[in-house]
């Protein structure tokens, strides 16, 4: 037990006098948190169409006007004489609506009117979506003025969980585990590869204290990094995003401290097996950033990766902790839904710490 | 006039009388007294003083006194190191010498077989490193190992202490085989490595208290330790430095500090007085000799051959083997060849001829030369030899003023066994 102290207590030590690298690893989660929130957004707004009017009657007016209606999307007027073609291709607007020149006429007829409607689907997302709005918007269109009462079978939609659709709710939890599965683990990769790159690791070695009390040692020093890089983004999350915990927050809690201890094995056990810091880096990067980012159903619903891919999200530690955090501040799920995410962070953690040990175990060089 | 004078006391199985003796003299030393300094060479005693015709016989009194008597005296100039240290030592404070706060008593120990390695090889893919060798390194003695870069030392020493796993052989720490990881067999160990090996980030101060903490240094003890080490680095007050500035001397006192504050019974010193003073290098073997004659049991490696003189035992590796083992005046008796020393005259470069010309017809390595002094290693009797190599020089205008032959130093043995080995075609390494 002494040992372990006095290993963590040098780790701590080290960690702050390179005060530098320290309050990089602090500072830029925060800085990802505000800029990824803003910048990633679940909606669209004012999306621009390009509207060319071959009418000009009162009734086109009115139906250009129930797009003008939309916050969605922005009427980009598009003078009759240029094509509608140069729209799309010049990207004043992602599609085009089209007003054929008897539009007016049929509408008084009261035959069918149609119009076109040119999306540009480079985009397919968007594309999706514009085609998806302009189809609702003409179909209240077409009620009103046909003065009919919706048929038989009425939904009422309600938003549950983030009644705003407000994107920094769902990204918000998401980026701060992100923060939290790379940069701890950077710092204790880096700090574990320095030891074998600058040799201080064999003074260590021929020391009376085993692989797994060094280890542990480091990976203490290294959680508390995380609960403290955990503590700042989390003030974040209750004030600027507006969230809180929508139940029981235990099973987040003792999640937050077993992530902590996941991501820092994460990183030593890196740096014990790849001893040189450069490499270690990358590594990280690849298991804590790419991996956690694209595999974990933070950004990208788990259910749309490739069925040859999608067992590997099984394997990431980030996705467990996101589900856990997202149920935590938004469904309020509580042990019922988590537990099982709980044990499989603390069962991740265990498997990183056992890899190291197996590494180190021996506690001699190859050369 | 500074006059070296050398007390042989080889006659003294015992090294405890020789460390007695240094250290009665070293007592009544100092610049303004008639003994200026005692250094000890294993069984030999070298002491630095004005007049040595009176010391002479002044000693030979006070040790029948004592009941022992000199093997031989022999009188001869100060060197360099001598006049750097005496000089240093007037200008600077006495070093302190806190005593180091033994709290074992390893002395039961002496004699045990601390180290026993057999038939040790180390391949790295298709290199072999380190061939079959085999050593036995009891406590309360210091073993130097010798070797040219690259010959496989550091390999060695990294295998006895644990570090590196054997390709081949057995090996014993303290009487236990098998598994040498365990604490028991860990406590028992201190190890300096060649490149210095604590956290350069960190204080003194802290490298100090880290490593008392994972060598298990009882927590009473500690302060006492920290304080020793300190005071043996030099470092009274200097201890909230970060310790990769300080410069290379006193970090190598810190790390040699760090090694041996848990009381090791088996200490493997990997090069401990590469960047060292001379002044600093004294304290480091007295501390050493201190060290043995509790009982630890001490490996050395270095590359200052003055100083393997302070050994009890040598090895000298070349290529990966061991091809010499003794204690220092063995390994000089046994080997073959003379060193003959002519002191030429300055002008015209003639030391440089001189030398050039007897290169031209005998290998490389068997003449050296020192400013005005030239060394010539031979196989052939001494006389004959001066006679004849006089006679050369001087049939090519070159005079020599005198030449004589001096002992051999344990560098000539070293650079003759190394070459005669690479003569064998043993391919020494050079790095």
């Amino acid at each position: 037990m002494r040992r372990i102290i006095a290993q963590m207590r040098k780790e701590l030590t080290q960690i702050v006098r390179d005060w530098r690298t320290l309050a990089l690893a602090l500072a830029l989660p925060v800085f990802l948190l505000l800029l990824m929130s803003s910048a990633l957004s679940l909606t669209v707004n004012e999306l621009p169409i390009v509207v060319q009017d071959f009418d000009g009657s009162s009734a086109s007016n009115d139906f250009i006007d129930a797009f003008r209606a939309s916050i969605t999307l922005k009427v980009v007027p598009w003078p009759v004489d240029k094509s509608a073609e140069e729209a799309l291709a010049s990207n004043a607007g992602r599609a085009v609506l089209i007003i054929p020149s008897h539009f007016g006429r049929d509408m008084a007829r009261g035959v069918n009117a149609p119009v076109q409607f040119l999306v540009d689907a480079s985009d397919a997302n968007t594309a999706k979506l514009v085609t998806a709005y302009a189809g609702q918007i003409t179909t209240s269109y077409n009620q009103q003025g046909s003065g009919t009462q919706a048929g038989p079978i009425q939904t009422a939609i309600r938003l549950w969980f983030n009644p705003g659709l407000s994107s920094k709710k769902f990204f918000g939890p998401g980026i701060f585990v992100l923060g939290l599965s790379m940069f701890p683990p950077l710092l204790a990769a880096l700090a574990m590869a320095k030891e074998g790159e600058l040799k201080t690791i064999l003074q260590v070695y021929v020391s009376s204290i085993p692989a797994h009390e060094f280890l542990l040692g480091k990976i203490i020093a290294f959680m508390i990094v995380a609960l403290a890089e955990c503590l700042i983004m989390s003030l974040l999350l209750f004030t600027y995003f507006g969230l809180s915990f929508a139940g029981d927050p235990t099973p987040a809690l003792i999640a937050t401290i077993l992530y902590a201890f996941c991501v820092a094995a994460f990183g030593t056990m890196v740096g014990a097996v790849i001893p040189n810091q450069a490499s270690a880096l990358q590594a990280v990067a690849f298991g804590g950033f790419i991996l956690v980012f694209l595999l974990s159903g933070m950004m990208f619903p788990i259910q749309n990766i490739p069925a040859g891919l999608r067992w590997i999200s099984n394997l990431i530690w980030g996705r467990y902790y996101i589900e856990i955090v997202r149920d935590a501040l938004l469904q309020g799920g509580g042990w019922p839904a988590v537990w099982y995410k709980v044990l499989i962070i603390g069962a991740i953690g265990t498997l990183f710490y056992g890899i190291a040990w197996h590494g180190m175990r021996r506690m001699q060089v190859k050369a | 006039m500074l006059r070296r004078a050398f007390l042989d006391l080889c006659w003294l199985t015992s090294l405890g009388r020789s460390q007695q003796i240094g250290e009665q003299l070293s007592e009544g030393s100092g610049p303004d007294k008639d003994i200026i300094d005692v250094e000890r060479f294993g069984d030999r005693l070298d002491l630095l003083v004005h007049d040595p015709e009176k010391e002479q016989k002044w000693i030979a009194e006070r040790l029948k006194g004592a009941g022992l008597s000199v093997g031989e005296m022999r009188v001869d100039e100060p060197t360099l190191d001598n006049i750097f240290v005496n000089k240093l030592r007037a200008l600077r404070e006495k070093a302190d010498t806190t005593e180091f706060p033994a709290k074992q008593d390893h002395s039961r120990l002496r004699g045990q077989v601390a180290v026993g390695a057999k038939n040790l090889v180390k391949t790295f893919k298709a290199f072999t490193a380190v061939k079959n060798v085999s050593l036995d390194i009891r406590n309360g003695e210091v073993y130097g190992l010798l070797g040219a870069n690259g010959a496989g030392k550091t390999t060695t020493i990294r295998m006895l202490c644990g570090l590196l796993e054997l390709t081949s052989g057995t090996m014993e720490l303290g009487g236990t085989g098998g598994n040498l990881r365990t604490e028991a067999v860990r406590k028992r160990i201190g190890y300096m490595s060649q490149r210095f090996s604590l956290y350069e980030d960190l204080t003194v101060r802290e490298n100090l208290d880290f490593f008392s903490g994972v060598y298990g240094v009882p927590d009473q003890d500690r302060e006492e330790k920290i304080r020793w080490v300190l005071s043996f680095s030099g470092l009274n007050g200097k201890e909230n430095q970060i310790t990769g500035s300080l410069p290379g001397g006193w970090k190598q006192r810190v790390a040699f500090g760090a090694a041996i504050m848990h009381e090791p019974d088996i200490l493997f010193l990997d090069e401990p007085t590469s960047g060292v003073d001379p002044l600093a290098r004294r304290a480091f073997w007295t501390m050493i000799n201190r060290l043995a004659d509790g009982g630890a049991a001490i490996l050395v490696t270095t590359h200052y051959l003055e100083e393997a003189e302070q050994c009890n035992r040598l090895g000298m590796m070349v290529a990966g083997e061991l091809v010499a083992e003794g204690t220092p005046s063995g390994i000089k008796s046994q080997q073959s060849g003379h060193v003959l020393e002519f002191i030429l005259s300055q002008q015209q470069d003639q030391p440089q001829r001189a030398a050039d010309l007897l290169r031209s017809k005998t290998e490389n390595w068997k003449v050296s030369l020192f400013g005005e002094r030239l060394h010539v290693f031979t196989e052939e009797d001494p006389a004959t030899a001066i006679r004849e190599t006089t006679k050369r020089l001087e049939e090519n205008g070159i005079h020599v003023t005198s030449a004589r032959e001096i002992p051999l130093s344990l560098e000539d043995v070293f650079i003759s066994i190394v070459e005669k080995a690479r003569a064998q075609g043993k391919a020494a390494t050079d790095d």
